[in-house]
C-alpha cells in the first residue's frame, strides 16, 4: 500500500487534539447537599462506571474520526503486486569492490595522462559508480587489497572517523551505506588522508563473503607507474611508493631542474642492489621523468627497500637522495590471513572463498591456480563441475596436467588440439584453435598484433561479454591464449592460460591485471548477469558496455518516443559506457552499433521508485505497461470505503453522546 | 371571637389570590402570621368554588330547604325516598385539640424556591389559622437534634398562643432538628389526650422507622395528618451535570452522573411513595403530598377537600 499524499500523514498528529480537548474540557464535578441521597444508592457504582466508558468511547470514536479524516486526505492505495523474477534471476544482492591500491595503481593509463589521473582514480570513480548504483539496503564491502599498510598505517583523526562508520555499518547500524561509502571517499580524495580512508576501509571486515555473491572490481591493466600527484621528487626530495605485495617493481617520479643532465637512480633491497634506469636530462624547463624499478622480494624475511638518486651533472657526494621502505617479513602477512603470493593470491582466495560458498551448486566456482606446474586437486574439481559447478582453471606458462588426465587441457589451448580424447565429463573439447581464430577474427583482432590484445584485455571490464552458449570464445589472447570457456558436463571451465604477472608475461609491467580477468570468468562461470540498470532524473547514467563505444554509433530512446536519438559520446574511449542524463522518470534504453550484430541494447529504469526493481531482461516491461500496472492500483483505491467508515463513526458518536448510553444505563 | 373572624381581610379584585400566594411571591413576606392570614384569605376567595365545610366537621341534622339556600347543600338522597327537599346541616366537633409535630431535622433546610421546612411551616401556621378562625385550639412539637429538647406548646384557643406559634415556627430553621423517627416518638409520649395530629416531614426516613413511630401515634387514639413536604429537585431530579451528591445528615457523598441515574432514582422514590401511602392507609391515616413549588392556597384546598371526603392520600 502506497499514499497519493503522504506528506498528509503528518496530519495524524491532530488525533492528539480531541485528547487535549477532552482533558480540558472535562467537566468537574458539582457539589449539591441532596437530602434524598437514599434514592441514588442503588445505582451509584454503575453509574460512574457507564459514566467513565461513555467518556472513553467517544474520545476514542473522535481520533478515529480524525485519523480516519487525515487518511482519507492522505489517499491510501494498494497496488497489486508486479511480476518480479525468480530467485535465480536476481543477481548479486551484496557487493564486495576490490580497490587495487597497492602502488601498481599509481600507474597513469595513456588513455588518460593528460588529466593526470592515476589507475587509482578510475578505479574509485569506478567503484563510487557502481556503489551509487546499489541499493540502498544492500552492503558494499571495500576492500583495499593493501593489508600490509592497513596494519602499519599511523592513527589519524580521520582514520577514527572513517572507522567509526564502518564499524557502525559492520554492525547493520547505518542503512545507508552509499553516505559511508561517500565520507570515506571524500576523504580520500585528499591525497593526504587517501591512506587512511583505504585503511580505514580495510579495517571493515569482509562481510560474511560465503553467504554473499560478490561483485569484484579490480584494475584494468596500466601501462605505466608514478604518480607526480602522490610521488614527486621536488627540491632536491623524491618519493617512491611499493606494495610489499608486489613481486616486481615499483615506480619513482622524478622532476630534474632545467639543463639538468639527467640522473641514475639505483634500487638496493637489503643493501644489494636490484635494479638500476636512468632520467634522461632536461632543456630549458623542469624535467618530468619517471622511472620504473624492479627488484624480487624475499618471502621468508623482511626487506629493506633503497632507492639512490645520483644526479649526473653533480658530485655524487653531494647530491645522493635516499628512500627507504621497510617491509616486513611475510609470516606476519600469513598473520593477517594472506599467503606469500601477492595480490592475485589473495584475490584467488578472496573469490574462491567468495564463489565456492555459495550453497547453490550450480553457481559453485573452484578456482585452481597451478603453482610449481602442477594442477592441484584438479580432479576433484572435474567431479564437482560435471556435476553442474563453474571452475576456473588458471595455467602459468606450461603447467604439468595431473596424472591420468593428460590433455584434458590444453596447454597451449591455441596451438594445441586436445591430444586424447575427455577422460571424463560428458563435453568434448571443440578445436580450439579455430574457435580462436574465429573469435579474434570476429572482434578484428590479428593475433599477432600485441597492442590490440593488450587493450582489448585491458578494456575487459567486471562487465559480462555476451557469451554464446556451447562455443569457446576468446576473450584476449597474446602469443599464447589467455583466457577459454567450454562447456564441460552441466557446467563450465574456463581456463585462464597466462599469468599476467609471470616473468614473460606481457602485463609484466601491469601486476594486477589477472585480477579482473579471473573475476570476469567466475562472473560468467557463476552465469552472472548485469542488474537492470537503474538511474536518477536530472543526474547523469551511464550504461556500461562491453566494448569501447569509439568510432561506433550511440543512440538513446527515452520514454513515451518513437524514434531513436543520436547521443553524443564525450567520455574517453577508454572509459566504456553510454552516459546521458534522463529528463523524466520511466523506461530508456540505449544502444550501442555492434559491426556485423546490428545495435546492442541496453534498457534503464529511472528512478527506482517509480519502476519495477529487480526485473528479469525478459520480464522487463515497457513504460506503458508500467502505466498500465499503476493504474489496475486505482481500483483499490481505499479513499471509498474510508469515507464510508468515517460516516459510521460520526453516527456512532453521535448515538454515543445522546441516548445510546442512557438507555445502556436502563433509561 | 367574631370579631377576630372579622379581622381577617379579604383580598379581592383583579389580583390573583393563586398568583400572589405562590411560593416565590410569599417567600418575600417575612411574617409567618402574615403569610399564614394571606394563605387563608386566599383560600376563603376561592370558598366558592369549593364544597368546603370545616376543618373538622360532622353531620347534625336535616332541615327544610327554603329558597336562598345553596342548591348544593340539597339531600337528593332523602328526597329520592320522600320527594321533599331536606338541606345538610353540619356542626363542628367542640374542644377540638390539634398538634403540628414538625420535622426540623437538616433534611428539611432543603428546596427551592422555598425550603422545605419554609413551606411546611408556612402550611402548618395557615392551618393553625383556619382552626383558630373556627375556634379550635392548636398546639406544636418539635424535637431538637438528642431527642431531649425541643418545642412544645400546648393546645390553646387564644390569639397570643397563636401568635407565639408563629414565632416557634420561624425559628425551627434556625434549629438542628432530631431526626422524624424521634420527633413522632416524642409527640406520642408528650400527648396523652386524643387529638389531631398534623405530622410536618419529608419522611425521608426508613419506612420501618416511620410505621413504627406513626404506629405509637396511632394507638393513643390520635387522629394523623401528614404532611410529606418534598422539594422540587426531589421530586423532578432535575439534574445533568457530573455531581458530588451530599447527604446533609450524614455527610454521605456519591459521585454520578444524573442522566444515567436519573430512571433508577425515580423508581426508587416511587417505591418509597408506595410504602408510605401504604402505611398510611392501613393505619387511617390522611397524607398529602407537598411540593416546594406548587401554591399554597391550591395545596390547602385540596387538603381540605380531601377531609370532606374522607381519609385518604391526594397529592
Amino acid at each position: 500500500m502506497t499514499w497519493m499524499v503522504p506528506a498528509a500523514l503528518v496530519g495524524l498528529a491532530a488525533v492528539l487534539v480531541p485528547v487535549i480537548l477532552h482533558f480540558l474540557g472535562r467537566p468537574t464535578p458539582i457539589e449539591i447537599i441532596f437530602p434524598a441521597i437514599q434514592f441514588l444508592l442503588r445505582k451509584k457504582v454503575a453509574a460512574a462506571r457507564i459514566y467513565t466508558l461513555r467518556e472513553i468511547i467517544i474520545l476514542l470514536l473522535r481520533m478515529a474520526v480524525v485519523a480516519t479524516a487525515i487518511l482519507i486526505i492522505a489517499g491510501p492505495k494498494v497496488f497489486k503486486p508486479i511480476p518480479t523474477c525468480t530467485e535465480k534471476d536476481i543477481i548479486a544482492r551484496d557487493v564486495t569492490l576490490f580497490i587495487d591500491n597497492s602502488s601498481v595503481s599509481q600507474y597513469q593509463p595513456p588513455e588518460v595522462s593528460s588529466t593526470g589521473a592515476t589507475a587509482f582514480d578510475l578505479y574509485r570513480d569506478l567503484a563510487l559508480t557502481i556503489a551509487t548504483r546499489v541499493d540502498a539496503d544492500r552492503t558494499i564491502s571495500i576492500s583495499p587489497v593493501d593489508h600490509y599498510r592497513c596494519s602499519t598505517i599511523s592513527k589519524t583523526p580521520y582514520h577514527d572517523q572513517a572507522r567509526a562508520v564502518l564499524r557502525a555499518a559492520e554492525a547493520g547500524e547505518i542503512t545507508d551505506i552509499r553516505t559511508a561509502f561517500q565520507i570515506a571517499y571524500g576523504m580520500s580524495l585528499d591525497p593526504e588522508f587517501l591512506r587512511s580512508a583505504l585503511v580505514a576501509f580495510s579495517m571493515a571486515k569482509l562481510p560474511e563473503v560465503d553467504k554473499k555473491r560478490v561483485l569484484f572490481l579490480q584494475a584494468r591493466p596500466l601501462a605505466r607507474m608514478g604518480s607526480p600527484r602522490n610521488y614527486a621528487i621536488t627540491n632536491g626530495e623524491f618519493f617512491l611508493g611499493a606494495s610489499p605485495f608486489s613481486r616486481n617493481g615499483l615506480a619513482v617520479e622524478v622532476v630534474l631542474p632545467p639543463k639538468s643532465e639527467g640522473a641514475r637512480l639505483v634500487l638496493y633491497v637489503d643493501g644489494t642492489p636490484q635494479d638500476a634506469a636512468e632520467c634522461e636530462p632536461t632543456g630549458e624547463e623542469v624535467g618530468k621523468r619517471r622511472v620504473n624499478l624492479s627488484f624480487t622480494l624475499p618471502e621468508s624475511h623482511d626487506a629493506r627497500l633503497e632507492v639512490k638518486l645520483e644526479p649526473l651533472d653533480a658530485l655524487p657526494a653531494d647530491n645522493t637522495y635516499r628512500a627507504v621502505v621497510n617491509v616486513p617479513p611475510w609470516p606476519k602477512l600469513v598473520d593477517h590471513g594472506t599467503k606469500p603470493g601477492g595480490v592475485i593470491d589473495m584475490a584467488l582466495e578472496a573469490l574462491t572463498t567468495a564463489a565456492g560458498g555459495h550453497q547453490d551448486e550450480k553457481l559453485r566456482v573452484h578456482v585452481l591456480v597451478a603453482r610449481d606446474g602442477t594442477l592441484p586437486e584438479y580432479a576433484t574439481v572435474a567431479e564437482e563441475v560435471t556435476r553442474g559447478a563453474g571452475a576456473v582453471v588458471f595455467l602459468p606458462g606450461k603447467a604439468k596436467e595431473p596424472a591420468g588426465l593428460e590433455g584434458l587441457l590444453p596447454a597451449d589451448p591455441m596451438a594445441t588440439k586436445p591430444a586424447a580424447p575427455v577422460a571424463r565429463g560428458a563435453g568434448a573439447i571443440l578445436d580450439i584453435e579455430a574457435s580462436v581464430t574465429s573469435a579474434l577474427t570476429e572482434a578484428g583482432i590479428t593475433s599477432g598484433d600485441n597492442r590490440s590484445l593488450i587493450s582489448a584485455l585491458a578494456g575487459s571490464t567486471l562487465y559480462p561479454i555476451s557469451l554464446r552458449p556451447g562455443t569457446i570464445q576468446l576473450l584476449a589472447a597474446e602469443r599464447e591464449p589467455v583466457v577459454v570457456e567450454r562447456p564441460w558436463g552441466r557446467g563450465r571451465i574456463v581456463v585462464v592460460g597466462m599469468d599476467p604477472e609471470a616473468e614473460d608475461s606481457p602485463f609484466r609491467r601491469g601486476p594486477g591485471t589477472f585480477v579482473p580477468f579471473l573475476a570476469e570468468m567466475a562472473f560468467r562461470t557463476v552465469n552472472w548477469r548485469p542488474m537492470t540498470l537503474k538511474g536518477i532524473v536530472g543526474e547523469e547514467t551511464t550504461v556500461p558496455t562491453d566494448v569501447r563505444i569509439a568510432e561506433r554509433r550511440a543512440e538513446l530512446l527515452p520514454p513515451g518516443m518513437d524514434t531513436w536519438q543520436p547521443l553524443y559520446v564525450s567520455r574517453p574511449v577508454a572509459t566504456m559506457g553510454l552516459g546521458f542524463v534522463p529528463y523524466k522518470a520511466g523506461w530508456w534504453q540505449a544502444r550501442l552499433e555492434d559491426p556485423g550484430a546490428g545495435y546492442k541494447t541496453w534498457t534503464v529504469g529511472i528512478n527506482p521508485a517509480q519502476t519495477p526493481d529487480l526485473v528479469a531482461p525478459d520480464q522487463l516491461m515497457s513504460p506503458q505497461q508500467v502505466l498500465d500496472k499503476l493504474s489496475e492500483a486505482e481500483t483499490s483505491d481505499l479513499t471509498g470505503p474510508l469515507a464510508v467508515l468515517l460516516l459510521i463513526l460520526a453516527l456512532a458518536e453521535a448515538a454515543a453522546s445522546n441516548h445510546l448510553f442512557r438507555r445502556a444505563a436502563g433509561g | 371571637m367574631a370579631t377576630e373572624k372579622e379581622n381577617v381581610s379579604v383580598i379581592t379584585g383583579e389580583q390573583s389570590p393563586v398568583l400572589y400566594l405562590s411560593p416565590e411571591w410569599l417567600a418575600r413576606v417575612k411574617s409567618l402570621e402574615l403569610k399564614a392570614r394571606l394563605v387563608v384569605e386566599g383560600f376563603l376567595v376561592g370558598l366558592h368554588r369549593s364544597p368546603y365545610k370545616g376543618f373538622s366537621v360532622e353531620f347534625s341534622e336535616h332541615r327544610q330547604y327554603v329558597p336562598g339556600d345553596d342548591p348544593r347543600r340539597i339531600d337528593w338522597k332523602v328526597y329520592g325516598r320522600t320527594r321533599k327537599l331536606f338541606i345538610k346541616e353540619y356542626r363542628a366537633e367542640t374542644n377540638l385539640d390539634a398538634y403540628f409535630l414538625i420535622d426540623s431535622s437538616a433534611s428539611m433546610v432543603y428546596g427551592t424556591p422555598v425550603t422545605k421546612i419554609e413551606y411546611g411551616g408556612t402550611c402548618a401556621a395557615a392551618l393553625a389559622l383556619l382552626l383558630y378562625l373556627q375556634g379550635d385550639r392548636t398546639g406544636m412539637i418539635a424535637v431538637e437534634e438528642g431527642g431531649k429538647e425541643g418545642v412544645l406548646l400546648r393546645a390553646r384557643g387564644r390569639r397570643q398562643d397563636l401568635a407565639r406559634m408563629y414565632k416557634e415556627i420561624s425559628h425551627l430553621s434556625r434549629r438542628k432538628g432530631a431526626p422524624l423517627e424521634t420527633l413522632l416518638m416524642r409527640g406520642a409520649d408528650l400527648l396523652s389526650k386524643r387529638s389531631i395530629e398534623v405530622g410536618v416531614s419529608d419522611f425521608l426516613s426508613p419506612l420501618e422507622d416511620i410505621r413504627q413511630g406513626l404506629g405509637k401515634l396511632r394507638h393513643r387514639g390520635h387522629d394523623v395528618i401528614l404532611l410529606w413536604v418534598m422539594s422540587e429537585e426531589e421530586r423532578r431530579f432535575p439534574f445533568s451535570q457530573p455531581s458530588i451528591f451530599i447527604e446533609p445528615e450524614s455527610g454521605r457523598r456519591i459521585i454520578t452522573e444524573p442522566d444515567a441515574i436519573r430512571a433508577s432514582y425515580m423508581s426508587a422514590l416511587a417505591e418509597h411513595r408506595k410504602g408510605l401511602n401504604g402505611i398510611a392507609r392501613d393505619m387511617m391515616m390522611d397524607i398529602v403530598e407537598l411540593g416546594t413549588g406548587e401554591n399554597y392556597t391550591a395545596t390547602l384546598n385540596n387538603f381540605l377537600e380531601m377531609r370532606s371526603r374522607g381519609r385518604g392520600s391526594t397529592r
